[in-house]
């Protein structure tokens, strides 16, 4: 695989379009969207219900077919890829879904080792590395309990803990701390910053968080399937203070 | 951002190690349902091994004196369908077939299957039984235990009688005496062979014995054993070229084919074994099919999550075949097990030579992997269909 030079965008968006549904029936729900996603960023991406904002991640995480315009992740156009290339391309990437989808008949440690699985890791490296991970997600004491045993904010730490436990260069999370109380928010938030600080990794975000979106480099909003602003936090959140400088 | 780049230029390797056994972690976390499941496609695999097993004694039971004949040809009938069918030929043909090059002996086999009424010896009730006779002097049967008995039969109306033959035919006690076809008969021994599907029992006797209890009586099977360094296809050539059209020369073997061609094409047996295997496979199936259809359904999102992050379809797949295969194989367990014990009830009640074979239990075990493939194949089209964008 192909890797991007230096400068290049972990993102590419160059006139994306996408509708569901074909002829009279098309439900169009993308419009036009152009945009580069640096890496080493956390951004976020918000705005109201049904802005199209799941649909963009599907489609930057080469879950979905591109459409119309082209859109590039990771160096690689998703329109001229293959099916088995496209999974290739999302082991690179990590997801964080709503729901955590953990396996009930799995611990933790195993769940978070389905994925290490598609890694590049040696045998002796996975145990240790899956438990520094869910340790630092406040769960390394219950790395060997299974999901029916864990609260639902700490399946969802565990589901975190999957997807970045490959140091993946892209994470796509969709509303990953929607589930969490406050001092898990911290931690799972703290983490994907370390994430983009420490290994460069670019997190895209969808999230209504106040306190997520004031941490991020970059805040990208988006109405009826288009990007209506696409600024730093605080020019949008702080209009005034941000003139003054 | 280099640490970025860096990492976007590693050439992919893959994680070493053993993988998360999740068809298995699957199973063992729900052992209550593993169960039921496994019992339950154990059931449908027991229904097929019955039905095999009730084939294979009907197969073996017809067979079980042409197996024990000892000779490499034999003459037949050219009209006989099956061993056990009446159609004598004249002990003409016995003299002949000595004269053929090649030939080291011949000896003819009397066999009657519905012309001989035994009396129970306690009761006096009569019943028909399988009746053989056989010269005393020239021995037709491989049967180590039958042997020291045969000579006992040159005395005049002496016979063998089945000691495994069925209890109301009264050949199980000591009995000295009894009659057949009204005549009276003096047992001097016992072997053990067993009813068959057709027969409850059966006699043995000498040739004199057989022609005086049925006067029309004929050779039913010429039993021919080869010279030291005769070759078989050669005599057989030989002797079918001595022998009228009307007899057929065979190899063992081919006595073995007539029996499964009538199975197969006459008996209605053969049909009805068949259809219930058949039935007991798609009783299975719908099973299967529908314990890995319930699996899957409760797991669907995440195989969809697996899809998601990097797993392939057939990683995934290989995966539930694996699990269907575990249910299906623990159901096949549970139902040799089963098998053993009922073969060993219903063999002993119906004196039937209900086994369960090595072969049985392979092709039990050939047909349980056969209803998991398939049904998995059938279910699993969910998972393939299964759209990881749905999950985010």
């Amino acid at each position: 695989m192909a890797a991007p030079a230096l400068s290049q965008p972990v993102v590419r968006l160059d006139g994306v379009g996408y509708a569901y549904g074909r002829g009279k029936a098309a439900n169009q729900v993308l419009y036009d969207l152009s945009t580069e996603i640096e890496a080493g960023q956390l951004i976020v991406l918000t705005g109201p219900s049904g802005s199209g904002k799941t649909t963009l991640l599907t489609l930057i995480g080469a879950l979905r077919r591109p459409q119309d315009g082209r859109i590039e992740v990771l160096g690689r156009d998703l329109a001229g890829l293959r099916p088995r290339e496209r999974t290739a391309l999302r082991r690179r990437i990590g997801f964080i879904f709503q729901t955590h989808n953990l396996f009930d008949a799995l611990s933790a440690y195993e769940n978070v080792r389905m994925a290490m699985q598609l890694g590049t890791w040696r045998r002796r490296e996975m145990r240790r590395r899956g438990i520094e991970i869910l340790s630092r997600l406040g769960l390394g004491s219950r790395a060997d309990e299974g999901p029916g045993a864990l609260l639902v904010g700490e399946c969802q730490r565990v589901a975190v803990a999957r997807a970045l436990v490959n140091r993946p260069p892209l994470v796509l999370a969709d509303e990953p701390t929607a589930a969490l109380d406050r001092e898990s928010r911290g931690n799972v938030v703290a983490l994907l910053r370390e994430t983009v600080a420490a290994q460069g990794s670019t997190v895209l975000m969808v999230t209504h968080d106040r306190r997520i979106i004031e941490t991020a480099d970059r805040l990208i909003e988006m109405d009826d399937g288009r990007i209506v602003a696409d600024a730093r936090p605080r020019e949008r959140l702080y209009p005034a203070e941000a003139e003054r400088g | 951002m280099p640490a970025a780049s860096t990492r976007l230029s590693v050439a992919p390797r893959r994680s070493v190690g053993w993988p998360v056994p999740l068809a298995w972690r699957n199973l063992a976390a729900r052992r209550g349902r593993f169960l039921r499941s496994a019992s339950a496609i154990g059931f449908a695999v027991l229904l097929m091994l019955v039905q095999l097993g009730f084939q294979r004694a009907f197969f073996d039971s017809a067979l079980a004196i042409p197996r024990r004949l000892d000779g490499s040809l034999f003459i037949i009938d050219a009209a006989k369908y099956r061993f056990a069918t009446s159609e004598p030929f004249s002990s003409h043909l016995i003299e002949a077939a000595r004269q053929v090059p090649g030939v080291a002996s011949a000896s003819p086999l009397y066999a009657g299957w519905f012309d001989f009424f035994w009396q129970n010896p306690y009761d006096h009730k009569r019943f028909v039984v399988q009746a053989l006779g056989v010269d005393p002097d020239r021995p037709v049967f491989r049967w180590p235990a039958l042997a020291p008995l045969i000579p006992r039969l040159k005395a005049h109306g002496t016979v063998l009688v089945d000691r495994r033959a069925r209890r109301f035919l009264g050949m199980t006690g000591s009995a000295e005496k009894s009659e057949i076809n009204g005549k009276p008969v003096r047992i001097v021994g016992s072997f053990a062979l067993g009813p068959d599907f057709q027969n409850d029992g059966t006699v043995i006797m000498s040739v004199d014995t057989f022609k005086e209890l049925y006067p029309p009586a004929g050779v039913e099977t010429g039993v021919i054993r080869l010279a030291p360094g005769a070759h078989a296809a050669v005599v057989r050539t030989a002797l079918r070229e001595a022998l009228p059209r009307s007899v057929s020369v065979l190899g063992k073997p081919g006595i073995v084919r007539l029996e499964k061609n009538f199975q197969a094409r006459v008996s209605s047996a053969g049909p009805i074994f068949t259809i219930g295997t058949a039935m007991g496979f798609a009783v299975g199936m719908l099973i299967a099919y529908q314990i890995v259809y319930t699996e899957l359904s409760e797991t669907l999102p995440q195989y969809a999550t697996l899809k998601a992050i990097g797993y392939g379809t057939g990683r995934l797949v290989r995966i539930v075949l694996e699990q269907a295969f575990m249910t299906a194989l623990a159901g096949y367990l549970i139902a040799v097990v089963s098998g053993i014990a009922i073969f060993r009830l219903v063999g002993g009640l119906a004196l039937l030579p209900l086994q369960m074979t090595p072969q049985l239990a392979l092709e039990g075990l050939g047909l349980t992997l056969g209803i998991s493939l398939l049904s998995a194949m059938l279910a699993v089209r969910r998972l393939i269909a299964a759209d990881p964008a749905e999950v985010l």
